[in-house]
């Protein structure tokens, strides 16, 4: 699973009918370094299946692997949040999520 | 399957139903020499692991089997390497 962080919403009104209800949020992933959690640049469209919110540090399923997230067997998708991540640590330390 | 390496854990304060005590932990792959490759990712684990630890992980579509019922995960930890072995080809 790859970490990302919540960069913010996206709106599609006309889309397909499986989609109807699913919140999409678009997320940049996160790598580890050192010094910390660094932004990447790469960004993706996720459906979030936990409520998460703008600047979150978030868990994103990605491939196949998404449809079996709860509601989602229907769901053309390859890429699922399935969590809000609290604290992470690497390396023997605790790392800064801002 | 793939060679990892343990590098920390992952807490997670919100997640979908299956996730509930089931530690995660950050992993690097390994290379040839058993140095770290590429970006590090999370993996799934059947049992908590040790900072530190090489282990074999499972990625992709086939993780998911690895939890009855299955779970939505993309890579899983399905054991501990206690050695590796490499042949090192004449040159």
């Amino acid at each position: 699973m790859v970490i990302s962080r919540v960069k913010g919403s996206v709106v599609a009104t006309a889309k397909l009918d499986n989609l109807v209800g699913k919140k999409l949020l678009l997320v940049e992933i996160v790598t580890v370094r050192d010094a910390g959690l660094e932004p990447t640049g790469r960004h993706m469209v996720c459906i979030d299946a936990v409520g998460a919110g703008e600047g979150e540090l978030v868990l994103v399923v990605m491939g196949s692997s998404a449809r079996f997230a709860p509601q989602m067997a229907d769901v053309p998708t390859d890429a699922v949040i399935v969590g809000i991540i609290d604290n992470m640590q690497a390396h023997g330390r605790d790392l800064p999520l801002r | 399957m793939k060679l990892s390496r343990v590098i920390g854990t992952v807490v997670l304060s919100k997640a979908i139903e299956g996730y509930r005590g089931q530690p995660l932990h950050l992993i690097e792959d390994l290379g040839e020499d058993l140095q770290p490759i590429g970006e590090p990712e999370v993996s799934a684990t059947w049992q908590a692991m040790r900072e530190g630890d090489t282990v074999i992980v499972e990625v992709a579509r086939e993780a998911v089997n690895a939890f009855d019922p299955p779970l939505a995960v993309d890579a899983v930890i399905l054991g501990k390497a206690e050695r590796v072995h490499i042949e090192r080809a004449a040159r």
